[in-house]
């Protein structure tokens, strides 16, 4: 698959990021004509991915966030969400709908359910005290010829 | 940005919460306190919450729905939904069916 456009980001893990880091992904992605609802399913799968690296990976600490977008040929979208943190012990287990390792926070359990469902591919890669690395795919369905003149 | 302004309007036995702009773990926590102070400030028996004015939402908005169910069951000490979900649009209504929380979505105001 050839990569066609590329952006890179990197955030500090403050709360107050989340918005901030799906809006610009969203705008990146935007050249391609997305519909509104594509934009919506993007945004959401970006906000679960940042907020994990938030209050999962760098749990009572602050760390870095790398964020690489890719325009892909075919109108696909390439995200990769990376964070230095923890680490995910079992990885089948977070992927699991509605399991959370903090429910006294309200939280719902739903991030990587979220992702999976919203985008088409989501590849998870964690290693203990190392790091994650989320990596989520999208076939647009509105056909863009941004990049074909 | 995300400015959030949750409207609230205490009819006694019922509070309904008009909910805006984003909602995400980071504006949840501030639209949580709100909400907390009217539903222990008259223990209504009926929460409901519109998402009409909703622009973006993540599980962070089901972790608050959530909990909102949990806090209505603990002022009213019963175990029945006593939340209604109104106006929800199509991926906030994915992300509620993701739950299992369909069955708090009403259609009439």
């Amino acid at each position: 698959m050839k990569i066609l456009n590329e952006m890179k980001l990197t955030i500090p893990s403050k709360s107050q990021n989340e918005g901030f880091s799906r809006t610009a992904i969203a705008a990146f992605v935007a050249q391609l004509d997305p519909t509104v609802q594509e934009i919506s399913e993007i945004k959401t799968a970006v906000s679960e991915a940042v907020t994990n690296c938030i209050v999962h990976a760098y749990k009572n600490t602050m760390g870095n966030i790398d964020i690489v977008a890719r325009i892909l040929s075919e109108n696909k979208i390439y995200i990769r969400i990376k964070d230095k943190g923890c680490g995910i012990e079992d990885i089948k287990q977070a992927r699991e709908a509605l399991f959370t390792t903090s429910p006294d926070e309200e939280r719902a359990g739903l991030g990587f359910s979220v992702m999976e469902s919203f985008m088409d591919t989501l590849r998870v890669t964690s290693r203990i005290g190392k790091g994650t690395t989320v990596v989520m795919i999208k076939s647009l369905k509105t056909k863009s010829d941004f990049y074909e003149k | 940005m995300n400015r959030n302004r949750v409207s609230i309007v205490n009819e006694g036995e019922r509070i309904i919460v008009y909910l805006s702009g984003e909602i995400d773990h980071y504006t949840a926590s501030i639209i949580r306190g709100e909400i907390d102070s009217a539903i222990h400030g008259s223990a209504p028996s009926l929460l409901v919450l519109d998402f009409e004015k909703v622009s973006f939402m993540d599980s962070a908005g089901i972790g608050l729905i959530i909990g909102r169910i949990n806090e209505m069951k603990r002022v009213n000490s019963v175990n029945d939904d006593n939340v209604i979900i109104t106006n929800t649009n199509g991926i906030i209504e994915s992300l509620i069916s993701l739950a299992g929380l369909s069955r708090l979505i009403s259609k009439i105001n």
